[in-house]
C-alpha cells in the first residue's frame, strides 16, 4: 500500500493511503448499509491536482473493483481516453476528419493531450505497471493507446473485491471533442484512467464472461460500471469547481484550494473549473440544482431552471424519481462550446448564445435532452458505443414529448419572426432531410456508421419509431412500457433484447387482439432494417352505378329500376410507397360529413377499398390521427374527390406580394 | 433643353423640395400603374411554375387550406423533402428574374427622370419610354457603381467584423462580436444611406448635363453627397419611408390575419414604396435644378 504514491515521502504515502482507503471504504460500506441504488462495481477515491500553467493533471487513484462474475479474472482493462488526442494517428482522429474540427495551424501552445499511468500496484504492493500494455480490441491500430491492459499478479476470484492503486498524469488537450481547456475554462470529461466493464456470461450478449472495453471512437460515447466516487480536486484558489455529485468540503492550501465531491451510484465523474463561474441555485424537491455560467450568460439561468424543473417533474411522473441530491448545469463560455450539450452523471452541459433571439430554444432543448440522459445512459446504463440508439434515441423521444408539452408542438424548437417549429416535427424533418438516413440499420455499433447516418439514425430515427410505436399501441401502453423498462433496468446494463422483451410482454398483455404475437415484426423493420415508410392515397373515384334492369318484377316486362339506395360506387386506392409495412387506418368522409374508418394491414403494395352506398366519399385520409410519424410524406396521405383551389390562389397572392416587395429592394441600387 | 430653363422656382427648404416631389408624382400618378403592372407581371410569370407545382401537390389533399394558412413547418418540410428537386428548379427560375427586374428598374428610373424633367408640365406616358431609352445605359453604369460601392461596403464591414478572428474558440465572450455587429451594421446602414443620396444626385446630374460620359457627374455627385442640404433631403425621404413601413407593419399586425386584407394592404404598401422612390428621385432632381439655376 505504501508504494502507491511514489512521489510522496514514505510517511506521507502511508498516511495518505490509509486516509484514502479509510475514506472510500467508509463511504462504500456505510452506503451499502444505507440507500445503495446500484451494484457498486467500480469505486474510486481520487486525488487530482490541476496545474493551470502546464495544463497537467496529476492524479492518484484508489480503485476498489468487485468482480461481478463467477469467473476468475487475470487482468483489468482501462480506458485512457485522453490518448485519443495524443496525435492524429489515434483511432478517434483517424475515424474523424480532424481537419473539420481542428485548425491545422498550430498555435503557440501544443493542443494535444495524453494520459499515462506512472505507477500501478495491487493491494499487496505488487507493481503491475511493467506488464501492462496497450491493446486495440476494435481495429488493431497499433498507434491507438486508449485501452490499457493490466495483468494482475493476484487474480480476482468470483465476486471478489480487489484494490488497485495507481498514479497517473494527463496532459489536458486544448478544445478537443467534449473535453479540454481553452483560456481559463477547463472541462474535464473522460479525464482519468477508467476501468472497463467486465460482462459476466448472460449479461447483454455475452455467452461467456469478457471485458467490454472499446477503444475511443469518433462516433459514440461511453460505457462503464456503477460505483462510488470520492474525488478531491485541487485547483488555484480563485477557481470555482463544478462537478458530479455532492460537494462535501473545501480546504484552502496556500494558493490552491481542494474541493471534495462524492458521487454515489454513478457511472462516471466529470468536472469543470474556471475563475469566472458564477452560480445560480435552485431546488426541485430534494435535489439542489446549480447553474454554473460566465457573467455574460448568467441571465440564461432562469430559462434553464424553469425548464429543468418541468422536465424533472415530467420524468418523475412518467419514468421515476431522479434519486440524486444534486444536479449541476454548466453553461460553457463561447470559447468552450466544444463541451456544450453533453451529459454526465448529475452534471450536464447546455449551450446558450447571447446573439440568438429568445425564440431559438437551444438552451431549453439542450438542458432537457441532457437531463433525460440521467435516465437513459446514467441510470439505465446502456452501452452508448455499441447501441447508441438506446440512449440517444430514447432521449430524443422524451425530448420531444417534454418540450412539446412544456411549450407547444409548433413552437418548442424555434419561434422567430413568424417562423416556428416544434421539436417533434423538427426531428422528423431532420431525419427525412438527411441524405444518409438509410445508410445503416439502427442496430450497428457507433463506429460502424462508416457511410454516415450516426446522428439521423441513432437520434432521429429512433425517436420517430418510438413515436410511431406509441401511435400503434397507444400512449397508455407506451407509458407503461417505458416506466417498466426504466424501473426494471435502472442501475443496470440492459441491451436491446431486454427492451424488446418488455415491449412484447406488455403489448401482448394489453393489446393481444391487435398484436397477438407482440412487436418483433416491428423491430425487424425499424431496428434491423433500413426501409422507410410512406403510405399514400393514390386515387379516389366515385361513379354512379347503373340502375338494375331487365326482367325485374316479372317475365312479362323489361324494366329499369328506380335509383336504389346503394347507387354510388366509391373506390379508394391506397398504396405502400416504401419498403416498410405497418397497419394503417383509412378514414373516409362522406357527403354529409360523416366519417368511417377502414383498416388495412399495410402489407401489400396497394389495396383498393370499394364502398357502395347512397353517398359519395368526398375525402379519404390515411392515418388521420398522425399515429405513424415515420411516414415520410404526409402530403400524399389524403385525397379529395374535388379539387379545392382557394388556398392555392390565396397563397399565390401572398407569394406574389412578397416577391414584389423583395424585388423592389433592388431599387437601392438605382 | 426643355422646360428646365423656363421653370424658375426657388426652394427655400428641404421640405419644399420634398413637397414638390409629391406634386410631381401627383401629376404623373399614372406611372405608378406602369411600375406596379410590370412588377406584377414579371413576378406572376416567375411564380407560375411554382404555383403549378404546389397546385399539383396539395390541391386535392387535406392541405388545400393549410397551404395558405399560418406557417406550418411540417407542411413546408414535407414539400421540401419530397418535392425538393422541382422546388429547387422553380426557385432558380424565380431568382433568375432578378436580373431582368433590375434592368427594368434601370429603365424605369430613366423613364421617371424624363417625366420629372418635364415637371411642372404634364406629358404623355410615351415620354417615359423615351426617357427609359435615353438614360438606360448611363443609369446602368451608375447602377454597377452603386452595386460595387455597396459590395465594397459590406466586404469592408465583414473584414472589420472578422478582424481579430471569428473563431468562437478565440473569443473571450460573444458580447464583443454582438457589439461589433451592431456598430458595423449601423455603419453599413449609414454608408448605404450616403450611397443612395449619391446615386440620386448622380442621376440628377446625368440628366442635367446630358453628357455621355458619367464620370464627371459621378465625381460631382460624390462631392455633393456630403452637403447638408443633400443629407437633409435624404433624411426626409428616409424618414417618410420608415414612417410608412411602420404604419404598414402596424396595420398588418392589426388586420393582416385576414389573408385577402393582408394581400391588399401589402399591394398598397408596395405602390407606396414605388411612389416614394419616384418622389426621392424627383426631389433630388429639383434640388439639382435649383443648384444649377442658383
Ligand atoms: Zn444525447
Amino acid at each position: 500500500m505504501y508504494s502507491f504514491y511514489p512521489t510522496y515521502s514514505r510517511t506521507h504515502q502511508l498516511l495518505y493511503s490509509t486516509i484514502v482507503l479509510l475514506c472510500i471504504s467508509c463511504s462504500y460500506n456505510s452506503a451499502i448499509g444505507q440507500n445503495v441504488l446500484s451494484p457498486r462495481v467500480a469505486n474510486y477515491a481520487m486525488d487530482v491536482t490541476l496545474d493551470v500553467n502546464k495544463k497537467l493533471l496529476e492524479g492518484r487513484t484508489q480503485l476498489i473493483w468487485q468482480n461481478p462474475s463467477d469467473d476468475t479474472i487475470d487482468h483489468l482493462q482501462f480506458h485512457l481516453y485522453y490518448n485519443a488526442f495524443k496525435n492524429t494517428k489515434s483511432t478517434f482522429l483517424k475515424e474523424r476528419d480532424f481537419n473539420s474540427f481542428l485548425s491545422l495551424e498550430e498555435d503557440d501552445e501544443c493542443r494535444w493531450g495524453w494520459s499515462k499511468m506512472t505507477a500501478i500496484t495491487d493491494e499487496a504492493g505488487n507493481s503491475l505497471l511493467d506488464n501492462s500494455h496497450y491493446i486495440q480490441p476494435d481495429d488493431a491500430n497499433p498507434e491507438d493507446r486508449t485501452v490499457l491492459k493490466v495483468p494482475l499478479v493476484k487474480t480476482a476470484g468470483p465476486k471478489e473485491k480487489i484494490i488497485i492503486n495507481f498514479s497517473w498524469t494527463a496532459k489536458i488537450p486544448k478544445t478537443m471533442a467534449r473535453t479540454g481547456y481553452n483560456k481559463e475554462f477547463y472541462f474535464l470529461a473522460q479525464w482519468f484512467p477508467k476501468v472497463g466493464v467486465y460482462e459476466p456470461a448472460g449479461m447483454r450478449y455475452q455467452k461467456e464472461g469478457a471485458w467490454n472495453c472499446h477503444q475511443y471512437h469518433s462516433s459514440g460515447e461511453y460505457y462503464s460500471d456503477f460505483g462510488l466516487y470520492d474525488v478531491r480536486i485541487t485547483v488555484p484558489d480563485n477557481y470555482v469547481v463544478a462537478a458530479s455529485g455532492q460537494l462535501k468540503g473545501q480546504e484552502k492550501k496556500g494558493e490552491n484550494k481542494t474541493w471534495q465531491f462524492i458521487a454515489e451510484d454513478v457511472i462516471d465523474f466529470t468536472w469543470s473549473t474556471s475563475p469566472h463561474y458564477e452560480i445560480v441555485e435552485d431546488q426541485y424537491k430534494d435535489t439542489e440544482i446549480k447553474v454554473y455560467a460566465y457573467p455574460d450568460k448568467k441571465h440564461f439561468a432562469t430559462r434553464y431552471l424553469n425548464t429543468i424543473k418541468y422536465c424533472m417533474a415530467y420524468l418523475e411522473e412518467y419514468l421515476g424519481v431522479y434519486p440524486y441530491s444534486t444536479l449541476s448545469i454548466v453553461d460553457p463560455p463561447i470559447h468552450g462550446l466544444f463541451t456544450g450539450g453533453m451529459e454526465y452523471p448529475t452534471l450536464i452541459t447546455a449551450l446558450s448564445f447571447n446573439s440568438f433571439p429568445a425564440g431559438f430554444k437551444t438552451p431549453e432543448t439542450l438542458v432537457v435532452h441532457e437531463f433525460i440522459h440521467q435516465y437513459f445512459m446514467q441510470m439505465v446504463a446502456t452501452h452508448e458505443v455499441e447501441e447508441p440508439w438506446m440512449d440517444e434515441g430514447f432521449t430524443t423521444y422524451y425530448e420531444s414529448r417534454i418540450l412539446d408539452s412544456y411549450m407547444s408542438d409548433s413552437t418548442s424548437t424555434i419561434e422567430v419572426l413568424g417562423f416556428n417549429a416544434g421539436n417533434k416535427e423538427w426531428n422528423r424533418a431532420e431525419f427525412f432531410g438527411s441524405a444518409t438516413n438509410q445508410a445503416h440499420p439502427n442496430s450497428v455499433k457507433s463506429w460502424e456508421f462508416t457511410e454516415g447516418g450516426y446522428g439521423p439514425i441513432s437520434y432521429n430515427k429512433t425517436a420517430l419509431w418510438l413515436q410511431t410505436l406509441e401511435g400503434l399501441i397507444g400512449t397508455a401502453t407506451m407509458d407503461e412500457i417505458m416506466k417498466t423498462y426504466f424501473q426494471t433496468w435502472k442501475f443496470n446494463h440492459p441491451c436491446r433484447e431486454d427492451f424488446i422483451a418488455i415491449v412484447n410482454e406488455l403489448v401482448i398483455k394489453n393489446q393481444a387482439d391487435k398484436y397477438p404475437d407482440g412487436m418483433d415484426w416491428y423491430f425487424e423493420q425499424v431496428l434491423f432494417g433500413t426501409d422507410l415508410c410512406d403510405y399514400a392515397v393514390t386515387s379516389l373515384e366515385s361513379r354512379t352505378k347503373a340502375a338494375h334492369r331487365g326482367y325485374l318484377s316479372s317475365e312479362e316486362h323489361c324494366e329499369i329500376a328506380d335509383a336504389a339506395e346503394d347507387f354510388i360506387i366509391n373506390e379508394v386506392k391506397v398504396c405502400r410507397e416504401e419498403g416498410m409495412y405497418l397497419p394503417v387506418e383509412l378514414q373516409l368522409t362522406y357527403e354529409d360529413n360523416t366519417t368511417e374508418t377502414q383498416y388495412w394491414d399495410g402489407k401489400d403494395n396497394c389495396k383498393t377499398f370499394t364502398i357502395v352506398g347512397p353517398q359519395k366519399v368526398i375525402a379519404a385520409e390515411i392515418d388521420p390521427d398522425r399515429k405513424i410519424f415515420l411516414d415520410k410524406n404526409f402530403l400524399n396521405n389524403s385525397m379529395l374527390l374535388e379539387k379545392k383551389s382557394g388556398g392555392i390562389r390565396a397563397l399565390f397572392g401572398r407569394l406574389i406580394t412578397s416577391a414584389q416587395h423583395s424585388l423592389e429592394l433592388l431599387s437601392v441600387l438605382i | 433643353m426643355i422646360e428646365q430653363a423656363t421653370y424658375n422656382k426657388t426652394y427655400t427648404s428641404t421640405l419644399q423640395l420634398y413637397r414638390e416631389g409629391w406634386n410631381c408624382l401627383i401629376l404623373n400618378w399614372r406611372v405608378l400603374f406602369l411600375l406596379h403592372g410590370l412588377s406584377f407581371l414579371m413576378v406572376f410569370i416567375a411564380l407560375g411554375p411554382l404555383s403549378n407545382l404546389l397546385k399539383k401537390v396539395v390541391e386535392k389533399t387535406n392541405y388545400h387550406e393549410a397551404i395558405a394558412g399560418p406557417f406550418d413547418y411540417t407542411l413546408l418540410m414535407d414539400i421540401i423533402n419530397n418535392h425538393g428537386e422541382a422546388l429547387k428548379l422553380n426557385l432558380t427560375l424565380l431568382l433568375s428574374f432578378v436580373i431582368p427586374f433590375f434592368l427594368w428598374l434601370v429603365f424605369s428610373s430613366g423613364g421617371m427622370m424624363q417625366l420629372i424633367k418635364h415637371y411642372p408640365r404634364k406629358v404623355p406616358l410615351t415620354e417615359f419610354w423615351k426617357g427609359g431609352a435615353e438614360y438606360s445605359f448611363r443609369f446602368l453604369r451608375l447602377g454597377s457603381y452603386t452595386l460595387s460601392a455597396l459590395l465594397i461596403l459590406c466586404a469592408a464591414g465583414f473584414v472589420l467584423f472578422s478582424a481579430g478572428g471569428l473563431s468562437p474558440f478565440e473569443l473571450e465572450s460573444e458580447s464583443i462580436l454582438i457589439t461589433k455587429f451592431w456598430i458595423l451594421l449601423a455603419a453599413i446602414g449609414l454608408g448605404a444611406f450616403l450611397i443612395s443620396i449619391f446615386k440620386e444626385i448622380a442621376k440628377a446630374k446625368i440628366a442635367s448635363n446630358q453628357d455621355t460620359l458619367i464620370t464627371k457627374a459621378n465625381l460631382a455627385a460624390a462631392a455633393a453627397t456630403f452637403s447638408t442640404r443633400a443629407i437633409g433631403l435624404g433624411l426626409v425621404n428616409l424618414l417618410v419611408l420608415i414612417g410608412c413601413t411602420l404604419l404598414y407593419l402596424l396595420i398588418k399586425k392589426l388586420i393582416g390575419h385576414w389573408l385577402i386584407v393582408a394581400i391588399i394592404i401589402g399591394q398598397v404598401f408596395l405602390i407606396l414604396r414605388m411612389a416614394l422612390r419616384f418622389i426621392m428621385q424627383a426631389s433630388f432632381y429639383f434640388q439639382e435644378r435649383a443648384n444649377v439655376q442658383a
